[in-house]
């Protein structure tokens, strides 16, 4: 019923607006006709393009531009009704209602004033309808809130009506009392007809929004009553003025509906009978019709059958070809077939025999018998009807006959659909009240009828893909291209219901790559990304193939539309496959792109925050390693800019993820993961109060949440994510230190998060290994932070905070770990003082602090393995490791004697280990190179020989220290490259770094000698670097090429000779 | 040939009565025409052969070619081959076979209505064969016996053809060719280029692939000048990319293919449509993508499985990809599907 009202509001609004446009307007306009056009051929998105260019447009007809809002409005309005979508039509109407204000305000009188008004009336009474289906949707938590809405929503609709009723009830006054003449003014005449015709149509919708409204209250209420009583005396009113009107009529039967409504039947039924009564005609054949149908469903209540059977009887024996497939005709059928079997009923239980009886029981069967055979509203209510008439249930058990058309099948995939639909509804439903259900009878029934419905959806969806699969069986080049989009759909649809997902996605896809511009494409496109999703998540293995669907699936969706909801979701789901390819530039893009202020984007911005904060650290690593191995400035500087980059578009995309998210929000793991990397860039650039104030936050803190064991907090198996809390929470006490104004608290926070830290691993030997390596990252990291920080003052600060603690807890602490950690620590604090053409006086003093703590370790190490580690073979590894860096640590502070000493100790016990040769070879190398160390050496060697600068590059070149054996336990460049180019290409870095470093030793003792002997070993020099070319013509690639070829030019040209630099590379040489 | 209208005339006087049909048009034979499919050419057919029509309108004797001719309606056609004929157009198979089985070929005086019930006969048996609903044995049978004694039928060549796509889809490929061959003998370009893209299917079937490129290949070169040949040679192109996967050059035929996918109307060319999503099949499977092939196979399955030959082979496809991702169900499913619906196809044989 309600249906129906809608229905007939829109078309009298139609027929308004065709109406009120004044003609000569419409008779000039070719842009307006083409406006018409296009929405009445459904191309809104054309007509919306056609209304931007008219909006600059010099073609434009006069005046045209002012009206346009109001088309806009027009246009969402009627595009509005073939949206799917309830939600998605509230969005266009919004749009809509605020292009006609905005029309309405600027020019309020212009000649589409009536006609604007009349569109927000209708857009509102839409609105509302909208909002009332949407209520009374099982289910909805928000029913009272859309039913509230609504109701507000038809008295605006009402207001909007009445006000034009107004206006040309005002119009018509001067004219009403005007004498027209029909010869001369034939024009005026037919303007009053129109602006008459106009009145009484709003007279109408106005009563009509009122019944509307009364849906929107409870049954019964004084409101409730309110609205209906309004509203029947309104269409009495109108029946009173224009009773011999088609309209009046129609007011009448309205008027009966509302009685009807207010339980007020007796009356409702005088009205219905005076509208039976009218003559046959057409033009009233409807309205009886409807009166009819209404008066049925009085009589029912009223159980009075005997005088609905005859009238209802004799009606449907009257029915005309072209009334079989109506509507309003199927029900008012079934509900004659209705009356007669429940008059039989009646009659029976007086006397079995009653002959009255078996003539309703035929009765009611041939009509069920008809509407069981054709697709309508009551067929399913009919079949179950029939099978309660004697003898009809052998004519409801024979099924539909199969579907013979098109239209036929895709109608009983529907019917099926429909089916699926109400048992999946029962399936969500019937768990909750089974749940809640006490009476065991009860419950049992539910549980069986939970049951029936898993049952049935299966059945009925299987019924609805077999009967859409016919319906494309059947297509012929004339069936409209929609049908096949919906088939496809609902196919698509169906497959992803069945968890069928390949199928689903196959046909979603076909449907957004072919037919983009159908409503349909969007949703396929939706359920296509949905589906690869699922077996990205099914797949074992590799998951490349489903990765690149889906990332094709979503870029597709972001390309082809950008601005609808579906593009933010397809973002969403692409966004770790960015991340996962490092696409992390076009992830950005593509976050920048989502509508701002959402959960989605902030969560987004989260994730993407996270990994660009991954990067940058990844990259901060990197960088430390360049810098150690000795990369050039301007590589160091890009690098350096790169990072910062990387850091900042972190924070940025960070912030904009926790921007106000509230202290009570629910604490997730997006959530604490963002947190923590938004406290680490805290840290790391010296925003050091910042990152407490957020870790120690309530509600949402990540430092309190990880103590309180939070399962928000549980990111990873095992600590990892509390170590990484515990670590950036130390870093952040220890930094805030200097600037504190109670230092003291500070120190015994970070007392206190190390101790936590401590307690994150075990007692047992695996706990203090895994220590080590924490402890071991946090210095590098603190190195890392130093070397990147944005001015001195901050690196100095820091520093002094570290110095500190980690004297404090140095000399407190008995731990190997925390005394590892100081030293590691120290050295790290002197590294980012260190630059390159100086040891600074601050690096040098952190540099000595530490290899007196590393020093200490060691002594004691060696004096007691077990404090060490209790297992002999870690302890001794540890002692290994230990002694490499301080032999490392010596060299770097210039105690090149000690540093070989240091080295030589290591290789005695661990002759093949390469790393520590190359370390002694260079250790000799540049202790040639500096001549003195800082203990005032070369001074004597162990036979109590002077050691000169040319000792030293035979030494580096040849080795050195005999062994036990007479072999040199040191073994110099030589051999470096001899035993490392028995294992190409494992050992290829070190063996051309040897092969060079033997020529430059080379040069180098060749610089010390003259005359002939200079040049003989320049010669030696020359042909260490050629043999290398014969024999590895690529040199272990260009930039190792390059080195050696500017050195060999630097020694023809100290040979005089010309500085040809390597021959070029010719073929049949060895690889490498 | 005479014709024994005055018989005629007084078994359908007292319809006449009652018909507003004028008398003369419904004594006279009715040759409809591709192009003007709802208003026949009425007169006496003299001559039937396998390319022409004699007819004669109004005392004046015309040829009509066999291949402008959409269907013929004799003057003495039984109610029942009318009806046969129209579900035919339908079809409606099963229920055409049954309303040709009323009629009795001995009772049919005409010699051409005979022939077109034979003719019928055999198509029905072959078309319900397909679907596992008659005999192919039969249908075979029945064609050849047409083929060898009604050289003169001006179903000839459809006969033909018929049984050449008979024997295609149980393997016989060679016969197929042979039949397609003979097709290619009729005077019509347009029967010359079905005919090639008829028989490099079979070679296809019988693994010739480069023979069947060059077929194809010729046929896709060729510009079309209708709605049919336009059709034709979006099946050539089809062929020609599936034969490209097959022979190594799987790229240039997915390229081909797409663009077959992208060039026709899914609504009307549904099997040009399945043809070219198994020939991304075939170029997917050389490629060693046996997901994406998975995919294409699909596309024929789940959306353009109207042909029959086309969709077996998906299905037979489907039923060994399936498995490859661990969807054993699906495999089954598929599998049981192809024995059902094409349990005497080549495809479901290959199992």
């Amino acid at each position: 019923m309600k249906q129906a009202n809608s229905g007939r509001v829109i078309l009298l609004l139609l027929l308004l607006l065709t109406l009120g446009l004044p003609l000569s307007v419409r008779a000039e306009e070719p842009a307006a006709q083409f406006l018409e056009a296009l929405r009445a051929r459904r191309y809104f998105d054309v007509a919306e393009q056609y209304l931007d260019n008219l909006a600059t447009s010099d073609l434009a007809p006069e005046g045209f531009r002012n009206r346009i809002d109001y088309e806009r409005a027009v246009t969402l309005i009627q595009g509005a009704l073939f949206l799917g979508s309830p939600e998605l039509r509230a969005e266009q109407l919004t749009k809509a209602e605020q292009l006609i204000g905005k029309f309405m305000k600027e020019f309020p009188d212009h000649v589409l004033k009536h006609s604007a008004r009349a569109q927000l009336g209708s857009l509102l009474q839409q609105r509302a309808d909208d909002n009332v289906a949407i209520a009374n949707k099982p289910g909805r938590a928000d029913r009272t809130e859309l039913l509230a809405q609504a109701q507000q929503q038809y008295n605006r609709a009402l207001d909007v009506f009445t006000e034009s009723k107004d206006a040309i009830r005002a119009q018509l006054e001067g004219m009403n009392s005007t004498r027209y003449d029909p010869d001369t003014q034939q024009k005026e005449i037919r303007i009053r007809d129109e602006l008459r015709r106009e009145y009484l149509q709003m007279q109408l919708v106005s009563a009509i929004l009122l019944e509307e409204a009364a849906a929107t209250t409870e049954n019964g209420s004084a409101k409730h009553t309110d609205y209906l009583t309004r509203a029947a005396a309104a269409f009495k009113e109108i029946y009173g003025k224009y009773r011999q009107l088609q309209a009046g009529v129609y007011a009448h039967m309205y008027e009966g509906r509302c009685l009807q409504k207010l339980g007020k039947l007796d009356d409702a039924l005088v009205n219905y009978a005076d509208v039976l009564r009218q003559p046959e005609n057409d033009a009233f054949r409807d309205a009886k019709t409807q009166s009819l149908v209404l008066a049925l469903e009085c009589w029912i209540t009223q159980e009075k059958y005997a005088d609905a059977v005859n009238r209802g009887n004799d009606y449907v024996a009257s029915m005309r070809g072209n009334e079989a497939g109506q509507a309003n005709w199927f029900k008012l059928r079934f509900l004659v077939a209705s009356i007669n079997k429940l008059y039989a009923d009646s009659l029976v239980a007086d006397d079995p025999k009653d002959e009255l009886a078996d003539q309703s029981y035929r009765h009611a069967t041939n009509i069920l018998r008809a509407l069981v055979k054709v697709p309508n509203a009551y067929r399913d209510q009919a079949r179950t009807l029939l099978t309660s008439v004697p003898g009809g249930a052998r004519f409801a058990a024979s099924n539909r006959p199969e579907p013979t058309t098109l239209n036929e099948a895709s109608e009983r995939a529907k019917d099926s659909l429909d089916e699926m639909n109400t048992a999946e509804l029962l399936l969500r439903l019937l768990p909750e009240r089974i749940a809640g259900e006490t009476d065991p009878q009860m419950k049992k029934e539910l549980s069986d009828q939970l049951e029936e419905a898993r049952t049935t959806a299966n059945t009925k969806r299987a019924e609805s893909m077999k009967y859409y699969r016919q319906t494309l069986e059947m297509v012929e080049p004339d069936t409209p291209t929609e049908v096949i989009q919906s088939t496809y759909y609902f196919l698509c649809f169906l497959h992803y219901k069945g968890e069928a997902y390949y199928q689903a996605a196959v046909l979603g896809e076909f449907l957004a790559h072919r037919y983009p511009e159908s409503p349909t494409a969007i949703q396929g496109a939706k359920i296509a990304l949905a589906c690869y999703q699922k077996l990205h998540a099914e797949a074992e293995g590799d998951k490349q193939f489903e990765t690149d669907r889906m990332t094709a699936i979503a870029r597709y969706t972001v390309d082809t539309w950008p601005d609808r909801p579906e593009a933010n979701d397809a973002r969403v789901k692409l966004l770790p496959v960015m991340i996962i390819n490092g696409e992390l530039e076009l992830a950005q893009e593509f976050v920048g792109a989502m509508t701002d202020n959402t959960p989605q984007k902030q969560s987004a911005q989260r994730r993407l925050g996270r990994a660009l904060w991954f990067k940058y650290r990844v990259g901060a690593s990197a960088y430390r390693k360049l810098e150690d191995s000795g990369a050039n400035a301007s590589e160091l500087a890009t690098r350096k800019t790169e990072l910062d980059k990387l850091r900042s578009d972190a924070a940025e995309q960070l912030q904009a993820g926790l921007q106000n998210i509230s202290n009570d929000a629910a604490p997730d793991k997006s959530l604490v993961a963002a947190s923590l990397s938004m406290c680490q860039f805290f840290v790391e650039t010296g925003a050091t109060d910042k990152a407490i104030a957020m870790m120690e936050s309530d509600g949402i803190g990540i430092l309190k949440l990880t103590q309180q064991n939070d399962p928000s907090t549980k990111l990873t198996a095992g600590n990892a994510f509390a170590q990484e809390v515990y670590k950036m929470a130390l870093r952040a006490y220890i930094g805030a230190m200097p600037m504190a104004e109670d230092r003291q608290k500070r120190m015994d926070q970070a007392k206190s998060v190390m101790e936590l830290l401590n307690n994150t691993v075990g007692q047992d030997d695996a706990g203090k290994s895994q220590l080590v390596g924490i402890y071991y990252s946090m210095a590098r990291d603190l190195e890392s932070q130093l070397k990147l920080s944005e001015s001195k003052e901050q690196r100095e600060a820091l520093a002094q905070g570290y110095e500190a603690f980690l004297s404090e807890v140095g000399e407190a602490s008995n731990d190997f770990n925390i005394k590892n950690w100081v030293a590691e620590t120290l050295n790290g604090l002197g590294q980012s003082f260190d630059t390159e053409d100086e040891l600074t006086e601050e690096a040098r003093g952190y540099y000595e602090k530490s290899m007196d703590t590393l020093e200490a370790i060691i002594k004691r190490g060696e004096s007691d393995a077990a404090w060490l580690n209790a297992d002999p073979k870690k302890s001794a590894g540890y002692l290994v490791q230990l002694q490499l860096r301080l032999a490392r640590m010596q060299r770097q502070l210039r105690y090149f004697g000690k540093a070989v000493d240091s080295f030589t100790t290591i290789l005695e016990t661990n002759q093949m280990m390469l790393e520590v040769q190359v370390d002694a070879a260079r250790t000799y190398q540049q202790w040639a190179a500096y001549g003195q160390d800082k203990d005032g050496r070369p001074g004597k060697d162990k036979s109590g020989k002077l050691i000169d600068a040319r000792r030293l590059y035979l030494s580096a070149i040849l080795g050195t220290r005999k062994g036990e054996d007479g072999k040199n336990i040191v073994w110099g460049w030589n051999r470096i490259a001899t035993v490392t180019s028995r294992f190409q290409p494992k050992y290829n870095e070190t063996l051309f770094d040897a092969r060079y470093s033997l020529a430059d030793c080379r040069y180098r003792y060749a610089l010390t000698k003259v005359g002939e002997e200079k040049t003989k070993y320049l010669g030696y020099a020359k042909k260490e670097i050629l043999n290398t070319h014969k024999l590895y013509p690529s040199m272990g690639g260009e930039q190792l090429k390059d080195r050696s070829n500017r050195l060999l030019k630097t020694i023809q040209r100290n040979l005089k000779e010309k500085e040809t630099g390597l021959p070029s590379t010719t073929s049949g040489a060895s690889t490498n | 040939m005479s014709r024994t209208i005055s018989s005629m005339i007084t078994v359908l006087a007292g319809t006449l009565l009652f018909s507003a049909v004028p008398l003369a048009a419904q004594l006279q034979d009715q040759v409809y025409l591709h192009e003007t499919p709802t208003r026949p050419t009425r007169g006496v057919i003299d001559e039937v052969t396998a390319t022409v029509i004699k007819i004669r309108v109004n005392s004046v004797s015309r040829d009509i070619d066999v291949n402008d001719i959409s269907r013929i309606a004799f003057a003495d056609d039984p109610n029942e081959l009318q009806q046969a004929r129209a579900m035919v157009r339908r079809k409606q198979y099963e229920a055409a076979k049954a309303e040709l089985d009323k009629l009795n070929l001995s009772e049919q005086g005409n010699p051409w209505v005979r022939q077109d019930i034979q003719f019928f006969n055999a198509l029905l048996v072959s078309r319900l064969s397909i679907t596992g609903q008659a005999d192919k044995q039969e249908a075979g049978r029945l064609l050849a016996a047409f083929v060898a004694d009604q050289k003169n039928s001006f179903h000839y060549y459809e006969a033909v053809e018929l049984f050449g796509d008979l024997a295609a889809s149980v393997g016989g490929f060679d016969k197929a060719a042979e039949s397609y061959r003979e097709v290619g003998n009729a005077p019509w370009p347009e029967y010359k280029n079905r005919a090639a893209v008829l028989e490099a299917g079979a070679l296809v079937g019988s693994g010739d692939h480069t023979a069947a490129l060059a077929k194809y290949e010729m046929v896709a070169a060729l510009q079309p000048a209708n709605e049919q040949m336009r059709t034709l040679v979006a099946q050539a192109l089809a062929g020609k990319a599936r034969c490209l996967g097959a022979t190594g050059q799987a790229d240039q035929g997915l390229k081909l293919a797409e663009q077959i996918i992208k060039d026709n109307d899914p609504k009307t060319q549904q099997k040009v449509m399945a043809q070219a999503y198994n020939a991304q099949g075939v170029c997917f499977l050389a490629s060693d993508r046996p997901q994406d092939a998975l995919i294409a196979y699909l596309h024929t399955s789940e959306l353009f499985y109207q042909d029959p030959d086309t969709h077996a082979e998906a299905l037979y496809q489907l039923s060994k990809l399936w498995e490859g991702v661990k969807k054993s169900g699906e495999a089954n499913r598929a599998r049981g599907l192809l024995r059902e619906r094409y349990g005497d196809s080549v495809w479901a044989k290959k199992q």
